[in-house]
């Protein structure tokens, strides 16, 4: 046997060997992981900010579930990454097959904000959810929990529309270069772990406002764990812009350069 | 240092690394899973089984290279395991996504830059392993009589390893 098809024999052998202790270990897990993942891995955020956008923007994200939860009549598939105008009821459908698939996989990063920051926000949907009785007995269980997340999403409108007006406090969780490089103007660079450090400086400038954390890419965690954080120390109403820096971008809207003002 | 002892302290060097990396792998597959799926590289539907299989290929080649087992593959797929990486890495910083590499552990959010130069010095050791595997270590195997006997035809053995072993190299470079 040539010896570079023998090293390419041994090379796959080596392949399928981790596979297979891949599979028997994965077999053995409490919790398997399935091998083909079928749902995306973004819960609500991503789907979520779509909806108010052909609505009037001036009404706060919390708005956003009870359409949803009284039209939904079009089943979605799990993938669906609805763009931006989408119809509204299959961008709003789409979390709601993902969290019955992946209840154990994905919860955590589906509901890393409980306790939405507005008061009224989860009471609203659910209250929508009960006056339009859904279709199936799932979704009545994932509605509220879906009710939920939306609450603490911002679309690029409602982020617009706080920017505005001056009530909200951006803070860029990102780190301090890429901050530097471009940001949302007034947003102040707090990466999540230097929040302790720069918690004396930005305390006043949160004071009484709505704080919006943004990072950049539907999966970013920073501006979530900095959204916890903030909760952590109190601050009650902080709204998570997912995907923040680039669906600013993609509006075209104004950008600063430059280090915190 | 002689290229039989750099030979010895690279594959352990390498081994290290690989070991090290598979315990947070292992015990929490999805959320390496979700790692990967952040460098928004693969399809969706790939990335469990990457986040499966990846620490065991990690685990298995570092076991090869402690062993000085089929030392040729294991190479080759470490350097491309590290040149995947450290491409990974690169693309994720060109693109500005600022994210948790999945390197060594999860959930932590270091730097980008210091992952993607630490992958980038884990495949230069590995191409140097390689080199010296197909230069020194693979010719004077070749000529021993033990693995002499072991191969399916005698008369082919001696030239058999050396473009083997020139492919390693390549590797890292093609990838």
């Amino acid at each position: 046997m040539r010896s570079s098809s023998r090293t390419a024999l041994c090379t796959l052998a080596i392949v399928a060997t981790a596979t297979l202790l891949a599979l028997c270990f994965n077999q053995w897990r409490p919790t398997p992981l399935a091998w083909v993942r079928t749902e995306a891995f973004v819960p609500a955020p991503a789907p979520a900010p779509a909806q108010p956008s052909p609505q009037a923007p001036s009404t706060a994200a919390p708005e956003t579930p009870t359409s949803p939860a009284a039209e939904a009549p079009t089943p979605a598939p799990a993938e669906d990454q609805t763009p931006p105008h989408a119809e509204p009821a299959p961008a709003m459908q789409s979390p709601a097959p993902m969290m019955e698939n992946a209840p154990q996989t994905e919860p955590a990063e589906a509901q890393t904000t409980p306790e939405a920051p507005v008061s009224d926000a989860s009471q609203q949907p659910q209250e929508a959810a009960q006056a339009a009785p859904p279709e199936t007995p799932v979704a009545q269980e994932t509605a509220s929990a879906q009710a939920e997340e939306p609450a603490a999403a911002l679309s690029v409108a409602d982020a617009l529309q706080l920017h505005l007006s001056g009530q909200a406090v951006f803070l860029d969780a990102r780190d301090p270069d890429t901050y530097a490089q471009g940001h949302i103007p007034g947003a102040l660079c707090v990466p999540p772990t230097e929040l302790d450090r720069l918690w004396p400086q930005i305390a006043p400038h949160i004071e009484g406002k709505t704080v919006v954390t943004y990072c950049d890419g539907e999966l970013c965690p920073l501006s979530e764990e900095l959204a916890e954080a903030l909760r952590a120390r109190g601050v009650s109403t902080v709204l998570v812009f997912v995907n923040g820096w680039s669906l600013w971008q993609d509006e075209h809207l104004p950008t600063t350069t430059g280090l915190n003002p | 240092m002689s290229a039989l002892s750099a030979y010895r302290y690279l594959r352990y060097f390498l081994a290290v690394v690989l070991i090290a990396a598979v315990p947070h792998k292992l015990l929490d597959p999805a959320g390496f899973a979700l790692a990967i799926a952040r460098y928004d590289l693969v399809p969706t539907a790939a990335v469990n089984a990457i986040a499966l299989v990846l620490p065991w290929l990690e685990a298995l080649l570092a076991i090869l290279l402690v062993c000085d087992v089929l030392i040729g593959p294991a190479l080759w797929l470490a350097n491309l395991l590290f040149a995947g990486f450290a491409t990974s890495i690169a693309i994720a910083m060109a693109r500005g996504i600022d994210i948790d590499c999945g390197c060594f552990t999860t959930g932590t959010t270091g730097s980008m830059l210091f992952a993607l130069v630490r992958d980038v010095i884990f495949l230069v050791a590995g191409i140097i392993l390689a080199l010296i595997y197909a230069r020194v270590i693979a010719p004077s195997r070749a000529v021993t009589p033990a693995e002499t006997s072991e191969e399916s035809d005698p008369g082919e053995s001696k030239p058999e390893d050396a473009p083997a072993t020139a492919q390693d190299p390549e590797a890292p470079s093609a990838s």
